[in-house]
């Protein structure tokens, strides 16, 4: 699908939101159909879930998504302090008394983006709960700081991602925020096409790629007993892009992969013993 | 017997996570106490679980000796019998199959190979008798670049590979017939092999009994495990230095199906050494208690879940008649809640053209929010006696920790709930039951505290210790929730853990932990207060309101 909006388009009224528009095209291997899964959600205007592991390609995804739909894209990093007003807006005072400025999920819906909330459940409960109203027939912000009820631009598209975690350990999403989502699931993709996202995004040669991708693997293993997390797609990225600085595939595995992974000395003497097995 | 209960093995743990995360093999690991100057690992395939048993070693060579032992694991085939094959051609069929498995490993994990070369450095400067022969052969298989020029390795070079370097003899049956063949070609040669003086070469390949049924009708072998029970071997914990006291457990504790016996067999998470002090000595013996961390069991929450609901409800209000419920009164940069009367001198300083207040937000929690706390359960085996209500006191305790736990999140704290008992300085058992990122009634974290069973002895100190050593957060403080004295099976003079435990709140204090405890009983023994920094051990007749008791404990009321 060619872009709605790009740079250079012939638009010289500038939109509000020109500043969050995907520019050149974000690279994303496709896993399976999950790029018609979004057109789908988008031409019904669903709000969508995306589910799965850090540095899988989430947010790789939505960015190629907001860039192949021609929409603003406006990411807020979900945090554990993230107040209502770091999503709605607040009330600043400057010299001249009071004056309301928009948060990030008002000017999406005011002026029409797609706003990504990622890790959608390190908020604060009483932060989740004010996407309901924007993810029913209702598609409304009410404001409740202004006396101003906002309806949604037609533009306007919600999408969270989630990280489930390991054994349920990590927070969960409440049902009723949960069921208001059509979700997809993402993982870490199979070994072949993950060593080809490192060898096209790092610049690694295929052997080097599958080296990693092996490591990775083993690092996997370990998720939910001695290490939160096996190594992302993202770190092995993060390494071949070391890799090609010059850095010796080893230390930039330890550098990228194995430091990174755990701050516990004897899980990183096993961190470490994997590299020097994994990597030629 | 070569595995030495006393022995310790460096680096236990990160071989142990090294071989399951690459390997996917979890054999056990012991360390080999012998006084063999040449020693060699030994693989045990005999029991349910494989068991490693590893000589002292530099940690490269620890490490080479377990990857090959686990490529053995991975790609080696069941035992053969020795039936018909000579000594000559026993040796010959080791090494081949050691060069296979070594060849698969290094096809799936190439780095291996810088792993293993080191240790591969015999050439034809090594002589012409047989064992050099072998151990030239072992290089030749090793290396493909490696040019050793003796006609007999290069013949055999070529009954291993194919000519597009792949492996030729891939299974059992042609191995065996390649070291029959190349047995021959051994005697024609006249060469003489002195089975007993051999050691397998290199030094880390392990002595390949483990490729061999076990076969009445012939003499004994050399091998010191072939003489082992089998059985000794099977199935253990990880922990391959502990001494094995047998666990105590009380009848009619409300839990027998779980059994002391099955609490001692989860599997460890990971081992630690803590020190204790010796009052008789005046000195720490360093390294003295083993901490074992393990999975907890878990059980259904569900009747966990609604005695919690009603006894939340009471403590919630209480908690809103206490902290008001509401964001603090302090002020801030930033925040949600504009700060009333902030506004009101912003407007008075606009007007009077002064510099306005930057600070116009309400502070969102209250003040001496945010602190690390952790709630440490005595789950030892007098928690199992009934309390007045006729419920096992480790009810009434596990239910005060989940209430507080709860209450004390919602303020803002970071709180978690462990659970020690102890068996012998050997066996301090600890378990997490909530970690700092979950919620108290989640519901993994109340099947966990529905399935903390009573047992063991009370060794505050060295939990303690533990406790302290890992703090995830600001300030941190400890409320230790017992029944009794410090105690254990090992230790016969009363003063002696008390004594301990009083350094270990020394040491805590100097680390910055805060530590309280909570005595539930008809009095604090006089010891165990004196134990604590003053003010800091409550003591509650009954279980009636404990987790407003562990509130209070923690807020110094």
């Amino acid at each position: 699908m060619k872009p709605l909006h790009t740079a250079g388009s012939g638009d010289t009224a500038a939109h509000p939101l020109d500043d969050w528009r995907i520019r050149d095209e974000p690279w994303y291997a496709p896993v399976g159909d999950e790029i018609a899964a979004f057109e789908a959600a988008h031409a019904r205007g669903l709000p969508l879930m995306l589910k799965g592991p850090t540095g899988c390609g989430k947010t790789r995804f939505i960015e190629h998504m907001a860039w192949k739909l021609g929409l603003p894209l406006i990411t807020v990093a979900c945090h554990e302090d993230l107040s209502a007003g770091d999503l709605i807006g607040r009330f600043l005072l400057d010299g001249h008394g009071t004056r309301w400025q928009d948060g990030p999920l008002t000017r999406a819906v005011r002026h029409g983006a797609i706003c990504y909330l990622d890790e959608l459940v390190e908020a604060r409960a009483d932060t989740t709960v004010l996407i309901h109203p924007l993810t029913d027939a209702r598609r409304q912000l009410p404001l409740a700081a202004t006396g101003e009820l906002l309806h949604a631009h037609p533009d306007f598209r919600l999408v969270v991602s989630y990280n489930p975690g390991y054994h349920g350990v990590h927070k969960t999403l409440k049902a009723s925020t949960r069921q208001r989502f059509t979700a997809l699931e993402f993982g870490y993709p199979d070994a072949a096409r993950e060593a080809a996202i490192v060898t096209h995004e790092s610049g690694v040669d295929a052997a080097l790629a599958q080296q990693l991708v092996g490591l990775a693997e083993g690092t996997r293993r370990l998720a939910g007993e001695e290490l939160d997390e096996g190594a992302s797609t993202r770190m092995l990225i993060h390494a071949g892009l070391l890799i090609a600085e010059g850095l010796t595939p080893r230390t930039a595995c330890r550098q990228a992969i194995a430091v990174p992974l755990s701050d516990d000395a004897e899980v990183g003497q096993a961190l470490a013993a994997m590299v020097d097995a994994c990597i030629a | 017997m070569p595995a030495s209960p006393e022995a310790s093995l460096t680096g236990q743990r990160a071989l142990g996570i090294y071989l399951s995360a690459l390997w996917s093999v979890q054999p056990r690991l012991a360390a080999l106490a012998t006084q063999d100057e040449r020693p060699r690992a030994i693989l045990s395939r005999a029991g349910t679980r494989p068991v490693l048993h590893l000589p002292p070693a530099a940690a490269t060579l620890t490490r080479a000796r377990a990857a090959h032992a686990a490529a053995h694991l991975v790609w080696g085939g069941p035992p053969q019998p020795r039936a018909q094959l000579k000594p000559i051609q026993r040796v010959l069929l080791e090494t081949l199959e050691d060069a296979r498995v070594e060849w698969l490993a290094m096809q799936a994990l190439p780095g291996l190979r810088a792993l293993w070369a080191p240790f591969h450095v015999a050439d034809a400067s090594w002589g012409m008798g047989f064992d050099a022969l072998l151990v030239r052969l072992a290089h030749a298989l090793f290396d493909p670049r490696h040019e050793d020029g003796h006609a007999w390795i290069a013949r055999v070079r070529r009954m291993f590979f194919t000519p597009h370097g792949q492996l030729a003899l891939d299974t059992p049956q042609r191995l065996r017939e390649a070291a029959s063949l190349l047995g021959n070609d051994i005697g024609q040669m006249r060469l003489y092999f002195n089975p007993a003086g051999w050691r397998v070469e290199p030094a880390y390949r392990d002595d390949n009994h483990h490729l061999w049924s076990s076969d009445d009708s012939l003499p004994p072998s050399a091998s010191e495990l072939e003489r082992e029970d089998a059985d000794s071997h099977g199935g253990g914990e990880g922990d391959g230095t502990a001494e094995r006291p047998p666990p105590q457990a009380i009848a009619g504790a409300g839990h027998g199906d779980g059994g002391a016996a099955a609490l001692w067999a989860e599997a460890p998470l990971r081992t630690l050494k803590y020190p204790e002090w010796d009052r008789l000595i005046e000195r720490t013996r360093t390294d003295w208690c083993t901490v074992i961390e393990s999975r907890p069991l878990e059980a259904d929450g569900r009747a966990l879940k609604a005695r919690l609901a009603p006894a939340l409800r009471r403590l919630s209000r209480r908690d809103v008649r206490c902290h008001g419920g509401r964001p603090g009164s302090g002020r801030e940069r930033e925040g949600e809640v504009l700060h009333t009367d902030a506004l009101v001198e912003a407007g008075i300083a606009l007007r009077a053209r002064t510099r306005p207040p930057a600070r116009l937000y309400r502070a969102p929690r209250a003040a001496g929010a945010g602190r690390d706390l952790l709630l440490l359960i005595d789950a030892s085996a007098s928690t199992g006696h009934p309390c007045e209500d006729g419920r096992p006191l480790l009810d009434a305790l596990r239910e005060a920790a989940l209430l507080a736990a709860r209450v004390l999140e919602d303020e803002g704290h970071v709180v978690r709930i462990w659970a020690f008992a102890s068996d012998t300085r050997h066996r301090v058992r600890v378990q997490h039951l909530k970690a700092e990122r979950e919620n108290a009634l989640d519901v993994r974290v109340r099947a966990r505290a529905a399935g903390l069973r009573s047992h063991g002895s009370t060794r505050i100190g060295a939990a303690l210790r533990h406790a302290v050593a890992h703090p995830v957060g600001v300030r941190p403080a400890v409320l230790v929730l017992t029944d009794g004295e410090p105690h254990d099976i090992d230790v016969h003079d009363a003063r002696y853990l008390l004594e301990d435990l009083k350094q270990a709140v020394r040491e805590a204090r100097r680390a910055g932990t805060e530590v309280h405890c909570l005595h539930i009983g008809p009095a604090a023994p006089a010891g165990l207060r004196h134990a604590f920094d003053a003010g800091r051990c409550q003591a509650r007749a009954d279980t009636g309101r404990l987790g407003e008791a562990v509130l209070d404990s923690l807020r110094g009321r």
